[in-house]
């Protein structure tokens, strides 16, 4: 956290160490994390050199959380502990996984209500699938930090880009948990059009097919000069490898006149070999297969029969994605293919007949999204300086307000650039009206009850008009995560509400705090070593950035009396740079912000007018 | 001292002459530029305030950006800039005409849906809606340049009759495409 950042072109930027960052590709079915490395990104091994995490939690009485190949082999002996998949119930509220119990092979503890976090019933007691996502993070983040030998400044995380706000903050929240500092959540299909754009010197207009073991993405990017601009996005977040399994499950049950009903482990049993038969099948034409007591054997024609419902879909999330990006097929040069469950022939060969090109898929598919994430995270970092690297990624999916009659009225459509920032105003229906209900939507129908509700709010204190005469500015902000932040005033008088929206079937801050303190009580005199160590670095870079902003433009953008007052603080943070109390450290420097607050956003100001002065005087000469 | 508020005019922040046709490649460079210099990935470790100011700014970027892309929010914008303001609920159209030819409009799309080959159907509707549409461009250019703003506003309303006819073409090929 630097202050006053702003360079101007040319502006040499001081030195500074090599920071440590990393790519997490955080998936349903493996996790991954990358780094780069003299230039280069490579995926980082566990001891054994496997680059894959399974994406496996297992839960007992005795031990810590075992992860991945070590939870695994429990799959079998033990399914109702053995935690797979969990991606599939992230930012997902009680009602939405109702309707995936059936395929969940784990146990639901009671929920409160409708609106209540879903919990998984454990041995090891009752967990949200943020604090399952939490344990895979962490045994990354160990992995990259003894692989590295030092402390993660940062990572960024990949998300499907069809996740919604929920599923998002979800992610982020489990991050937060594994003692990850987030520089950015990055969109799956982005992170490998980066990895394939800087290694294929790749140019023009892509398509980026990513199907995964539980979503699905699509995704249309302009590449341009080390742009990365994102045209359309579009997919299913619940659609994936996962599914394909589901469905040769079910013939292998009918087959075996087995019933799921009363016992997880013939349907964990019966996945197991139809995911086996899946992936024989990408080669093999024929297989054998047995279940209980059936035995017989599956042709690859009648896995695509299987499947083709499935892979039907995707195709019509491509069709309107090529549509919303406004381009015809033709302009696309080129379809690139990411995600484990692109090797089934199927996949392949449905994607190259609807692109009318043999998809590109050089880059190992399981590895390339994580690649991506490394070369952007080395970026955020501020480890290339010079890099001209930039995405300009979406929203995938619209937001909007309840209004009258259930109805949802749109604030920002899907595939609107990102950042975004878009108000709408509102009046009161009724005389005298104070306060107003304000319920957040993501979707794209026009009912309320069939779009994701993200929050509700309430804006009070209105001050008693007659119908239609209060005037409400409703304005949300997506940030660069994608995230949305929501605030509401009313004109006339100033009332204000906002909120950062945090799905009602989310945790709180104060529950993500508490879990922290509990998972960390044990470590806690390392946690403050490391925090003062942390804040004495961040004093010194403060200190630098603040020194060579006031050289810059101190004279120019400030009084007097300004410039006094922000040195003043500035003393304050350098006669407590070397404290041992990182309490105080930290507060000196948040006191510095706060004092020189305005004069960053001077500086902000002075160089979007320098950068559009340059345009004027271009003009002139040109 | 300066205003503390970030600047936020269209034109001015491209560096584009306040006109209806714009040079789409240096708008699309200019963006770039801008994008470049202020997207929050270049203050990734900055201070929650910088980070902040960022993402607000690349907002009005891409604000301003989609604005000088999109003709009829192009033409809004300037007339809004020359003191006309546009409300789209309460605002009429006069032209009986292009009412008319509006509601034929909404024919043609059900009879395209009726055809033996709906998909293709509704694809030569939107070429030709778009095609029309386009024609009112010229009207507005004229209209703006002769400073006749009254008939530059009917122009701006009637662009948003073409918008909404061309969001019920993609519903329903959406429609036909599930």
């Amino acid at each position: 956290m630097a202050l006053l950042q702003i360079a101007e072109p040319g502006m040499a930027t001081a030195p500074h160490q090599r920071r440590l960052a990393a790519g997490i590709d955080l998936g349903t079915t493996n996790s991954l994390i990358a780094t780069v490395r003299s230039g280069e990104a490579v995926t980082l091994a566990d001891e054994q050199g496997h680059p894959l995490l399974p994406s496996v939690v297992y839960y007992s009485t005795q031990n810590t959380p075992l992860v991945g190949d070590a939870a695994k082999v429990h799959q079998l002996t033990d399914p109702l502990n053995t935690i797979a998949s969990v991606k599939r119930l992230m930012g997902r509220g009680q009602r939405d996984v109702l309707t995936l119990a059936g395929q969940l092979p784990f146990k639901l503890a009671d929920a409160d209500t409708d609106h209540s976090l879903p919990r998984i019933a454990t041995s090891a007691g009752n967990v949200t699938a943020i604090e399952v996502s939490a344990e895979i993070l962490k045994t990354l983040k160990i992995r990259a930090e003894t692989s590295l030998g030092g402390d993660l400044s940062g990572v960024v995380i990949t998300v499907p880009a069809y996740f919604d706000d929920a599923q998002r903050q979800a992610t982020r929240d489990a991050a937060t948990l594994a003692g990850l500092n987030v520089y950015r959540l990055l969109n799956e299909p982005t992170a490998a059009a980066v990895a394939y754009g800087l290694d294929q010197k790749a140019e023009g207009v892509i398509a980026v097919y990513d199907l995964g073991g539980g979503t699905f993405d699509i995704s249309i990017l302009r590449l341009e000069k080390g742009v990365f601009e994102v045209l359309a996005t579009g997919g299913d977040s619940a659609l994936g490898g996962d599914d394909f399994d589901h469905a040769i499950a079910e013939y292998l049950l009918q087959q075996a006149n087995l019933s799921t009903s009363d016992n997880p482990q013939v349907l964990r049993e019966a996945l197991v070999t139809a995911r086996a038969i899946k992936e024989q099948l990408s080669t093999a034409e024929q297989v054998n297969a047995q279940l209980g007591a059936w035995t017989g054997s599956l042709t690859r024609a009648q896995l695509d029969e299987l499947i083709a419902p499935l892979v039907q879909k995707t195709m019509q999330a491509c069709r309107r994605v090529v549509r919303d990006a406004g381009i015809t097929k033709d302009d696309i040069q080129q379809a690139v293919l990411v995600g484990g469950s692109t090797r089934v022939p199927l996949v392949r060969s449905e994607v190259a007949k609807f692109f009318q090109t043999e998809p590109l898929c050089s880059l190992d598919p399981d590895r390339v999204v994580a690649l991506g994430a490394a070369l952007q995270a080395d970026v955020l970092a501020g480890n290339k300086p010079d890099a001209e690297m930039l995405l300009l990624d979406v929203i995938p999916l619209s937001l909007g307000l309840e209004t009258m009659g259930g109805l949802v009225e749109k604030v920002i459509n899907r595939n609107t650039t990102i950042p975004v920032s878009r108000a709408q105003e509102f009046t009161t229906f009724k005389d005298g009206q104070t306060s107003m209900s304000i319920h957040v939507l993501q979707g794209e129908r026009e009912t309320v009850e069939h779009n994701r509700s993200l929050s509700r709010f309430v804006l009070r204190g209105i001050p008693p008009m007659v119908a239609g005469a209060a005037r409400i500015r409703v304005t949300f902000q997506v940030d660069a995560d994608g995230l949305l932040n929501v605030s509401a005033q009313e004109q006339t008088s100033g009332v204000k509400a906002s909120v950062e929206v945090k799905p009602s079937y989310g945790l709180s801050d104060s529950e993500i705090a508490t879990m922290l303190k509990d998972s960390q009580s044990n470590a806690r005199e390392d946690l403050e070593a490391r925090r003062l160590r942390e804040q004495q670095v961040e004093a010194e870079r403060v200190l630098e950035a603040i020194d060579s902003a006031l050289k810059n433009d101190g004279d120019v953008l400030l009084s007097t009396d300004e410039k006094a007052a922000i040195l003043a603080a500035r003393e304050q943070l350098a006669s407590l740079r070397q404290s041992t109390q990182s309490q105080s450290i930290e507060e000196a420097i948040k006191q510095l912000e706060q004092v020189a607050a305005f004069y960053v956003e001077r500086r902000m100001n002075h160089s979007i007018r320098a950068a559009m002065a340059g345009h004027t005087i271009e003009e002139f000469r040109g | 001292m300066q205003s503390t508020s970030l600047p936020t005019q269209w034109f001015e922040l491209f560096g584009l002459p306040v006109q209806f046709e714009v040079d789409q490649t240096l708008l699309t460079q200019r963006f770039r530029a801008l994008q470049s210099q202020f997207h929050p990935d270049r203050f990734a470790s900055s201070s929650d305030a910088e980070k902040r100011l960022a993402v607000q700014a690349t907002s009005i970027i891409n604000e301003a950006y989609t604005g000088l892309k999109t003709p009829r929010l192009r033409a809004r914008y300037l007339l809004e800039q020359a003191g006309v303001l546009i409300n789209d609920e309460r605002d009429t159209i006069q032209d009986k005409a292009f009412l008319i030819q509006q509601i034929e409009w909404r024919e043609a799309i059900d009879e395209a849906l009726e055809s033996t080959d709906p998909v293709e159907a509704l694809d030569q509707v939107a070429d030709e809606i778009q095609q029309s549409s386009r024609v009112l461009y010229q009207s507005f250019t004229q209209a703006w340049q002769a400073d006749d703003l009254e008939q530059a506003k009917q122009v701006v309303l009637k662009l948003r009759f073409y918008e909404r006819l061309q969001e019920e073409v993609r519903r329903q090929q959406e429609r036909l495409d599930n």
